[in-house]
């Protein structure tokens, strides 16, 4: 289709009619300012085309002039098929509607309407806004050209027809996603997104039912069990009762009870007897031992008499031999104590002797000594004489090494004044002729030889003859003559000081004073090596004196001891000492035997003495025992006490025969102690029997009338019927639990198939649109490629295998490819031999230089199939765009 | 000569929870077999009612259970009413028989608990065999060879259990030598355990169930009316339905949508619907469509009977061409269909999996109608 001509009157601002003219294929650009109506211009060719002729829809309303009275009146010639057609309506008032084609009218009203529906292909008009009805994807309004709405009704219906007439099989999408929609909620009714069942819903109830019914199941089952072990249970314990119920068993153990207690009661009386059997043996036995201990009594006492009596006689005689042993060892004893008492004698008298001699040695030593210190003590006072001296010396030198030091700077002084005055005065130089000497006084003194010297003071020549000649110092000499005297003055009073004459003298001096220094320092060390240790200079010779005084003491000591004059020499002291130890030696070897010899005496002495207390002690003790013995054996009652005793002892004997026998026969005839214990444990062992064959018997009648309770009771909850009832529900949950996840999982495989079959669908669906779109994307897009989601809508930019949002894009971009996909899908229409215009307003807002450029060269493109119409307000910017020019012309008020 | 009714398995309490809201009917329909016999007794002049065992369905019945089947007995007196315990309810001490006797029972009902002889009438003797556990390993009716009647008596046994080498339907062992009509002098021996009516000899039978509860076995429940002429002769034997439901098994086999014809002549062949049972076993393939036409039809023959049990296990729903063009001549849902009809002809997948295609399928086939719509 091509628009050839619009014209309009009674809408928006063409209140009078206006007329666009210069349209036709191509590209076709309409540039007017803002506001001049191309928009209004635009939408009443919409309205012409979609809306019946006697629609009252606001937007019709809103095309409406201002105030008008007058009729929305819309005309619109295009070229369709091969043929011209002319559609003119009006709205609002006295609607009418007209199609003409090539010049004839071929309808008129309604039928003008859905005629030219007819010829266009799409549905009548929806009621909803014209902007976004059939074919309004070709016409980018104004603010629309960012994004991409999907084409929807007759646009899709077009689009599908065309791709569908080229791929063939993608249709059904729709369908499929209404299938699809509605198993996904047969399926959320069933299951959650992650596959659980859900809650609330059917799936869940029937498997919530099982485990219900499961679990109650099992409860009834469980309770059936015990039921059934208390049956058994009841059985097992019914048979142990009659068992214990049967007579004759009890009546065995009571008659083996009975037959145990006699047996054992017979056991018991037997060993009762045997008890008093033996008590009287016991007794019997006892009166025995007691007639053969009073018996045996007095007859040892007769044997201690006898005994005793004997030994006594035997003592005396060895007591007279010891006393005389005894007084004749004591006299030896005392001679021995005499020898070794007269030896010891001996020995302290050499003892003293000995000391005697060590005090000589000492003396003779203490007089060595002597003579050294009294060599000390001279050689220390001559050293303190000389450190008097030098002392002495010292003091009478008053020369100071400071004092030195200052004459000598004095002195420098004076020389370098007489030096500075020499220099300053005038020089007095005579220079004699031959035989001139001596013709001239110098002062007074005639001078003899040429002169030449410094004049210090006034100084007069006197040529005799001639006169006199004075020479003057200059004032200079003067200053420093007097400096000069100065100087001499402090050195003459420096030298003063010091005692000397010059300053040579003065450090001669010094040097003296220095040297006397050391030498008394090296005394005074010799006279510190003198003193004994540990004295100071000082108390030294005072300790040498009382050393002195000490070994003069010692030796007087020792001669006035010995007697002697004059101390004697060493080696003779030596000699005496020797000859005292030889005698010690010997004396010492005296004593040893003296003393052995003593030692012996005095044992033997020992030994009588004690074998004479002992033998006095023992006849002590011998008198003793034969009075007690006497005591319990008279000698006057002994012998017939003796003969009673032993008849006593006799029937005592005979009787304690007797009961032997007697509880030897009884014992014989009694059981033993195991016997009888193992008598009564069988009774007891039998008691325990019936007690137990009775509590026993007790314990299960007691249990079967538990279980008996227990079982009535537990048939009274028909637990039986309950478990099968329970069962058959079970079983019949499982299978509604088995249907719903079949169904779930029929559901699952639908919606998967589905879903898989629609995504392979979408990518031949898109083929076409692709393949119009690729050159105009190449246009500004250089090797990339768009990917498209549902109702051809951008979806991602792909470059250089990256993939970029469309929504993230920049709004330049995003319009220039919204723009691209609508001339695609533009050209798959003009393909299909079904062109439609692409309207284009105010669009291309963000595009800068050079894209604009390059659209312009896509719009270009898309016009060689299709006719382009663009709306702008900016003339210069789409000046380059080419294409025919548009002008809106008011149409003359017919006449 | 003497006549009596012989019946067992009555299985009173039941429970028929899978049925869901006829459970009810098959559970009174049990006590109602009682009065059946109760009236087939007065109708014959009968005065005994033999139990061969399984008079209940387990020991432990509800209260309410346990005293039903007493009451409708009761209102029988002129008819005495012999029990014997079977392994369902065992004589157990202090079990369901020692609670009747406990809780008293009616005058005309007599339960035998112990192997002793009981005098029907003058010269005929009941010998019962009570089993007292659920499993007997030892044959019970060994007794009644040496049980003492005065010569000359007729002597009806009464057990439950298995024939030996004959196989029961019932869990227990329980032997019971077939010869023992013969070894024991028995005119006639009541067993109970088989839900079928079934003779074993002219002397031996038993009677079946008097209300089946499953498929599969008799359709009808039934009594013995048995006439016992003398000590040595052979009894007479008449088996009287008196069940409430038929409890019918059919199997249909579907190639395509021609084997639904059948169905829908088998829904109009039924007779006196309301009181039959049906197990309906379908096998083979169908459409979609046809199974669409299938589950119409088993909807009015659900309606039509007391009770449809339909195995459709057998039934593979395979798509026609038809069916799939239904889904779409072409595009998404139409390989969606293609797809499923390819996981559902796989035989390498589990049949699970292939029955859920199965359903995908059929599911896909009625939501692309609704969306079609």
């Amino acid at each position: 289709m091509i628009v050839t001509g619009i014209e309009v009157s009674g809408v928006g601002r063409f209140r009078g009619g206006m007329r666009l003219s210069g349209l036709g294929p191509g590209v076709n650009v309409l540039a007017a300012p803002n506001e001049a109506g191309k928009s209004t211009l635009f939408r009443a060719v919409r309205t012409c085309f979609f809306q019946k002729h006697d629609a009252q829809s606001q937007p019709i309303r809103n095309l409406a002039s201002h105030d008008a009275q007058l009729p929305v009146r819309i005309r619109v010639s295009f070229r369709f098929g091969g043929h011209d057609y002319t559609i003119e309506k009006s709205f609002l008032r006295s609607p009418q509607a007209s199609l003409v084609r090539d010049g004839a009218e071929i309808a008129r009203g309604r039928q003008a309407d859905e005629m030219l529906w007819e010829i266009l292909g799409v549905s009548p008009g929806s009621g909803r806004s014209v902007d976004d009805a059939a074919f309004g994807l070709l016409w980018v309004g104004q603010t629309k050209s960012f994004g991409f709405e999907a084409p929807e009704g007759s646009a899709a219906d077009a689009l599908n027809a065309v791709i569908a007439a080229e791929v063939g099989g993608v249709l059904g999408g729709e369908r499929a996603r209404s299938v699809l929609a509605k198993v996904k909620a047969d399926l959320a009714a069933l299951e959650t997104d992650t596959g659980k069942p859900k809650a609330g819903g059917p799936l869940k109830a029937a498997h919530d039912e099982v485990e219900r019914l499961r679990a109650e199941e099992a409860e009834v089952s469980g309770k059936l069990r015990d039921l059934e072990q208390a049956f058994a249970d009841l059985d097992q314990a019914r048979a142990e009762l009659a068992r214990l119920n049967d007579p004759t068993l009890r009546g065995e153990l009571e008659e083996g009870l009975a037959l145990a207690r006699l047996s054992f009661d017979e056991a018991k009386a037997s060993a009762g007897l045997l008890l008093q059997a033996e008590a009287l043996e016991r007794e019997a036995r006892a009166r025995t031992d007691a007639a053969q201990a009073a018996w045996k009594g007095l007859q040892d006492a007769a044997e201690r008499v006898a005994a005793a009596r004997a030994e006594l006689a035997g003592l005396d005689e060895r007591l007279a031999e010891l006393e005389t042993a005894s007084a004749a060892g004591q006299g030896g004893v005392d001679a021995a104590l005499r020898d070794v008492s007269g030896i010891d004698a001996s020995l302290s008298a050499l003892a003293r002797r000995a000391e005697a001699l060590g005090r000589l040695e000492q003396a003779i030593q203490a007089g060595a000594r002597l003579r050294e210190l009294d060599e000390r003590r001279a050689r220390a006072m001559e050293l303190r004489g000389r450190l008097a001296a030098i002392a002495a010396e010292v003091a009478g030198i008053r020369v100071t090494a400071a004092k030195l030091a200052e004459a000598e700077r004095l002195e420098r002084s004076v020389l370098e004044a007489e030096a500075r005055r020499e220099a300053a005065a005038p020089r007095l130089t005579v220079a004699l002729e031959p035989g001139a000497a001596g013709r001239i006084l110098v002062g007074e003194e005639p001078l003899g030889a040429d002169l030449s010297r410094a004049v210090l003071e006034s100084l007069t020549l006197t040529i005799p003859g001639v006169g006199t000649v004075t020479v003057n110092p200059s004032v200079g000499g003067a200053k420093a003559g007097a400096e000069l005297s100065g100087l001499r003055r402090d050195l003459d009073a420096a030298l003063a000081r010091m005692g000397a004459a010059n300053v040579g003298e003065a450090r001669a001096a010094l040097r003296r004073r220095e040297a006397l220094a050391r030498e008394a320092e090296g005394l005074e060390a010799e006279l510190a090596r003198l003193s004994p240790k540990g004295a100071g200079a000082e108390d030294g010779l005072a300790r040498l004196d009382a050393d002195i005084a000490r070994a003069g003491a010692l030796v007087a000591s020792a001669l006035a001891e010995s007697g002697r004059a004059a101390l004697p020499e060493a080696d003779e002291v030596a000699l005496e000492r020797e000859a005292a130890q030889r005698e010690e030696a010997e004396l010492r070897t005296r004593r040893d035997r003296a003393a052995a010899a003593l030692e012996r005496v005095r044992s033997e002495a020992g030994r009588l003495a004690s074998a004479l207390s002992e033998v006095r002690g023992r006849r002590h003790g011998v008198e003793q025992a034969l009075a007690v013995a006497l005591r319990s054996a008279p000698d006057e009652t002994r012998d017939a006490d003796l003969a009673r005793l032993l008849a006593a002892r006799e029937e005592a004997a005979a009787e304690a025969l007797r009961r032997q026998d007697d509880a030897a026969r009884r014992r014989n005839a009694t059981p033993s102690q195991e016997e009888t214990r193992a008598r009564e444990l069988k009774v007891q062992r039998l008691i325990q029997a019936l007690e137990n064959h009775d509590g026993r018997r007790n314990g299960l009648l007691q249990a079967v009338a538990g279980l008996e309770g227990g079982i009535m009771a537990a048939g009274g909850d028909g637990l039986g019927e309950r478990l099968a009832a329970l069962s058959d529900a079970r079983e019949l949950a499982e299978r509604e639990l088995a249907r719903r996840q079949e169904e779930a999982a029929s559901l699952r495989l639908l919606r998967e198939t589905i879903q898989a079959s629609l995504d392979a669908g979408q990518e031949r669906y898109f083929a076409p649109v692709r393949r119009q779109l690729k050159p105009f994307l190449g246009d500004l897009f250089p090797d990339a490629d768009l990917d498209l989601g549902d109702g051809f809508q951008p979806s991602g930019l792909r470059r250089a295998s990256a993939v970029e949002r469309f929504d993230l894009l920049s709004d330049g971009t995003r319009e220039q490819i919204a723009v691209l996909v609508r001339l695609a899908l533009g050209g798959l229409l003009a393909a299909r031999g079904e062109p439609v215009p692409l309207i284009l307003d105010d669009a291309l807002v963000f595009s800068d230089d050079e894209r604009i450029d390059l659209m312009f060269n896509a719009l270009s493109r898309a016009a060689e199939s299709q006719q382009v119409i663009v709306l702008t307000c900016r003339t210069r910017t789409f000046a380059p765009l080419g294409g025919r020019v548009l002008r809106m012309e008011p149409v003359p008020e017919p006449a | 000569m003497i006549r009596f009714i012989h019946t067992a398995d009555w299985q009173i309490g039941k429970v028929f929870r899978r049925f869901g809201d006829r459970e009810a009917l098959f559970r009174e329909a049990r006590l109602a077999g009682i009065e059946a016999i109760g009236r087939l007794a007065l109708a014959e002049g009968v005065r005994h009612v033999l139990v061969a065992g399984d008079a209940y369905d387990t020991e432990t019945p509800s209260r309410t259970t346990l005293l039903a089947p007493l009451e409708r007995m009761r209102r029988f007196s002129g008819v005495t009413w012999h029990l014997i315990p079977g392994n369902h309810d065992p004589h157990r001490p202090k079990g369901l028989w020692d609670t009747l006797l406990a809780e008293g029972l009616p005058a005309n009902v007599r339960p035998h608990l112990a192997p002793v002889p009981h005098e029907l009438e003058p010269g005929c003797f009941l010998l019962p065999a009570p089993l007292t556990r659920k499993s007997e390993p030892n044959d019970l009716t060994l007794w009644m060879d040496g049980a003492g009647t005065p010569p000359g008596s007729v002597r009806i046994g009464l057990a439950h259990g298995s024939v030996a080498g004959f196989s029961s339907e019932g869990e227990a062992g329980n032997p019971i030598d077939p010869a023992r009509p013969i070894r024991a002098g028995l005119s006639y021996l009541a067993l109970g355990d088989w839900h079928r009516t079934l003779s074993i000899g002219e002397r031996c039978w038993y009677a079946g169930t008097h209300e089946p509860d499953r498929s599969g076995g008799q359709e009808q429940g039934k009594a013995l009316l048995v006439e016992a002429p003398g000590a040595t002769a052979a009894p007479r034997v008449a088996e009287v339905p008196v069940g409430t439901y038929r409890w019918l098994t059919r199997s249909v086999s579907l190639r395509g949508e021609e084997g639904l014809g059948d169905l829908e002549v088998l829904l109009h062949a039924v007779d006196d619907a309301s009181r039959v049972v049906l197990c309906l076993e379908v096998e083979g393939h169908v459409s979609v469509r046809g199974r669409t036409r299938l589950d119409g039809i088993l909807e009015r023959l659900e309606a039509a009977v007391c009770c449809l049990d339909a195995d459709l296990s057998g039934l593979r729903t395979t798509p026609s061409p038809e069916d799939l063009e239904a889904i779409d001549f072409d595009g998404v849902l139409r390989r969606v269909a293609g797809s499923l009809q390819e996981r559902l002809a796989d035989p390498a997948l589990p049949p699970f999996d292939r029955r859920v295609a199965e359903d995908a399928l059929i599911r896909l086939h009625l939501l692309a109608g609704e969306a079609a719509r």
